[in-house]
């Protein structure tokens, strides 16, 4: 689990390829369409494509000499289950200290 | 605001925080069913404790209630848990499992049932409360994040930028 998501982080932790998955959330991109879209080369744009390709998130399909790349739908999954079950254990302490703080003027009688 | 520390190892989520409290005070937060119910639940959510008992192969049975109408779909649900405690030290550990349950205290078997250990230490600052939430494996790591979403549909991305910009 936590390998997998060290790959995931390093792949994500680029603008450029968050910009990418935000595309490939939307549709398939080729590497000459995303290079457009993006503003960059397109080795550039083929360097990311192959970086997100090796972490498992986007999955390339081969049609008439063109690479389409699509993104992989349960490729973000671990990532977010432990974000969200992190951010509802993270609100629970917060009330928690709240609480705390609480009882605590309480028994000061102020 | 203080000190959070969390980390995955394996399928276990272990949270480090520092509370500026006594840890007799932190403990009894865990270990009385009037506390628990002033903050156990999501906000908007109510917490009504139906049994506790406090010693080790005993049940704490619960129901979260949603009384926040902004919440749409939510409002007026309710989500039944049953914990079975496993090991207590007083004022320094508890350990039990946490199961989805029925109103009958039936847990349901289709759901995970998770592991929670928690600690609390004496420190020159206050509490340190480490909490170990361990799962069977990563599907009911899933399952239960899908059970409760109760906290907003934020979209994946938003979550994903969020983290790369720490």
């Amino acid at each position: 689990m936590e390998e997998r998501l060290a790959s995931l982080f390093q792949a994500l932790a680029d603008p450029n390829r968050l910009r990418m998955i935000e595309l490939l959330r939307k549709q398939e991109w080729t590497v000459v369409m995303m290079a457009n879209q993006l503003g960059i080369s397109q080795p550039q744009t083929s360097k990311h494509l192959r970086i997100l390709y090796d972490a498992g998130l986007v999955t390339v399909t081969i049609d008439a000499n063109r690479r389409r790349y699509a993104l992989k739908s349960q490729a973000l999954e671990p990532l977010d289950a432990w974000r969200t079950y992190m951010a509802r254990e993270t609100e629970r302490l917060d009330r928690l200290e709240t609480f705390l703080a609480e009882s605590q003027r309480e028994e000061n009688g102020s | 605001m203080s000190t959070v520390k969390s980390h995955v190892e394996g399928t276990t989520l272990i949270m480090e925080r520092l509370f500026k409290a006594p840890r007799q005070l932190v403990f009894e937060a865990f270990s009385t069913p009037a506390h628990l119910e002033k903050w156990w639940g999501p906000s908007g959510w109510e917490t009504k404790v139906y049994s506790f008992d406090f010693k080790p192969g005993g049940i704490w049975h619960y129901c979260m209630t949603c009384v926040d109408k902004e919440q749409g779909d939510f409002y007026g649900m309710e989500s039944w848990g049953k914990s079975t405690f496993i090991d207590i030290d007083p004022y320094s550990r508890i350990v039990y499992t946490d199961a989805f349950s029925d109103a009958d205290g039936h847990v349901n078997p289709d759901l995970p049932v998770m592991t929670i250990t928690n600690e609390f230490l004496d420190t020159s600052e206050g509490t340190l409360f480490i909490s170990r939430s361990e799962f069977p494996n990563e599907e009911a790591l899933q399952q239960v994040v899908e059970m409760g979403a109760v906290e907003g549909f934020t979209s994946q991305l938003d979550r994903l930028e969020a983290i790369v910009s720490q």
